[in-house]
């Protein structure tokens, strides 16, 4: 069992590091009073070969494999202060381009996938609706095949990327009889008649990532706009939900790490009772548990993105990787404000952001109630 | 009756418990009354993989094999013939 990077990877990772600092930091406080995404930022990571990263290179991608895109997300995580915007760049990578490039046609892959890849244009997964979050197979938005078109109707919110999207993948049942079995996926582009997005959601964290609600009525769609077969779309959503839930939080894992270094140079500076705080057990303990929570997190995400790359990742395992990185993250920003004392709570310091930015993970992908559920069903409870 | 509609029955009557529908007859849709929903489906599949010397494949998840009480028994018995 040979845990070592390779070269590669480990050069790939000081890269990315270095481009983080340079390009994606600029007043990241300030954005996220404002709720401001940053589309130069979005564009900068794709001309750095973010977002195209593990497609193939026929449509812009570099192929590489899904360790190698752990690696780069974490490191993403570790240095570039703007959660909002890796999200939304995770969230696009693993709930769009990835069915489009596993499901897709060639048109669809030419028309929707290279651009993503290339930055030019933003995809949105439309999934949840108000009355089915959880119960994502509930939905009741209805797709109805007119000749060489479908007609949709109804409504999706919580939707990352909607009010800059270009592309929606919109989640539709086409047949009601049918149950989960009869929901199919459409590409729904922006502009088209009856697509109407909502106002941006005001959100407690990832306030740079953009979301609102989308609304489709007598949304008139091309049947070759339809992604994979009728009655496909559970395929495709639990093919996704692989790499949204193993992938989505490796960013979180780049943040743990950079707030441990931060508490230990805290810690070591600063002085209470005429000595430094990193002398104290309390203190001392709860950076030491900051640090075996990293430390197993980026076991669990490296070694499901390895089994998921051999596509022998089980939903448990995917399940626990999800549960443990994003509870973990949740976890470690609050022992960071622990640590930084009064001075963690305020805004400059900015670990209180990272506490807002890690609520989120415990809900997005599935909350953590229905990984639990996930685990439990998978040891036979 | 049938091993194959008792062990399928009996599984289906289980699945329903937790919908708290208390019936059901072998033309009912198990797809439109949630009895199989995408939670189910897991335990279903384990379940018909455990008991009979079958493999199901993504390809075999499709409405018409698992509809009601009737297609489920006719999908699992061609599957083992
Ligand atoms: C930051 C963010 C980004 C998102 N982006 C997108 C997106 O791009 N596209 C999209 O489609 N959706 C998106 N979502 C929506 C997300 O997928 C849902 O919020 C999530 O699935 C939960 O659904 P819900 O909010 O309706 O909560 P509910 O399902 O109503 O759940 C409420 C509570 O009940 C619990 N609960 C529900 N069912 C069970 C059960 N069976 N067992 C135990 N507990 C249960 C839940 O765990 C939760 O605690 C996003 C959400 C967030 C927070």
């Amino acid at each position: 069992m040979d845990f070592s990077l390779t070269e590669d990877q480990i050069s790939m990772r000081s890269e990315v590091i270095r481009f983080a600092r340079r390009e994606l930091n600029d007043d990241v406080v300030a954005r996220d009073a404002a709720n401001e995404f940053s589309l130069k930022g979005w564009r900068r990571c794709a001309k750095m070969g973010i977002q195209g990263l593990p497609f193939p290179r026929e449509y812009g991608g570099s192929g590489a494999d899904l360790v190698t895109l752990a690696v780069v997300m974490q490191a993403l995580g570790y240095a570039c202060a703007d959660h909002g915007l890796l999200f939304a760049i995770a969230a696009q990578m693993v709930s769009v381009q990835m069915p489009l490039a596993q499901f897709g046609t060639e048109e669809q892959k030419a028309r929707y996938l290279q651009p993503m890849c290339s930055g030019e244009r933003i995809g949105a997964f439309c999934l949840s609706e108000p009355g089915s979050g959880s119960d994502a197979f509930g939905l009741s938005t209805t797709a109805t095949r007119n000749g060489d078109c479908y007609v949709l109707n109804g409504s999706k919110t919580f939707i990352t990327n909607a009010p800059v999207a270009d592309v929606f993948l919109v989640f539709a049942t086409t047949d009601k009889g049918a149950g989960f079995m009869g929901i199919t996926a459409f590409l729904v582009e922006k502009g088209s008649a009856g697509l109407m997005v909502g106002k941006p959601i005001g959100k407690l964290g990832l306030r740079t990532s953009p979301m609102s609600e989308v609304f489709l009525h007598e949304c008139v769609v091309p049947a070759a706009n339809r992604l994979g077969r009728v009655g496909m779309g559970q395929r495709l959503f639990t093919a996704s939900m692989q790499w949204e839930r193993t992938l989505i939080l490796a960013f979180g894992i780049g943040a743990m790490e950079r707030q441990i270094e931060a508490c230990v140079a805290y810690a070591r500076e600063r002085k209470q009772f005429g000595q430094p705080i990193g002398g104290f057990q309390a203190v001392a303990n709860r950076i030491v548990d900051m640090q075996v929570r990293f430390e197993t997190s980026r076991l669990l995400l490296y070694h499901a993105a390895w089994l998921l790359q051999q596509g022998r990742l089980s939903d448990m395992e995917a399940a626990m990787t999800k549960l443990y990185v994003s509870e973990s993250c949740l976890q470690s920003s609050l022992d960071a404000i622990q640590v930084h004392g009064g001075y963690g709570y305020t805004t400059e310091c900015q670990v209180e952001r990272s506490l807002r930015d890690a609520v989120g993970g415990r809900l997005y992908s599935g909350t953590s109630e229905i990984q639990r559920n996930t685990i439990a069903r998978s040891l036979g409870l | 009756m049938d091993a194959v509609v008792e062990d399928i029955t009996g599984i289906i009557h289980e699945l329903a418990r937790v919908r708290r529908i208390a019936t059901v007859q072998p033309r009912d849709n198990l797809l439109a009354q949630g009895i199989v929903d995408s939670l189910a489906i897991v335990k279903l599949m384990l379940f018909l993989e455990d008991r009979f010397p079958i493999r199901i494949s993504d390809e075999d998840i499709v409405p018409e094999n698992f509809r009601d009480i009737e297609s489920l028994c006719r999908f699992v018995q061609s599957k083992m013939r």
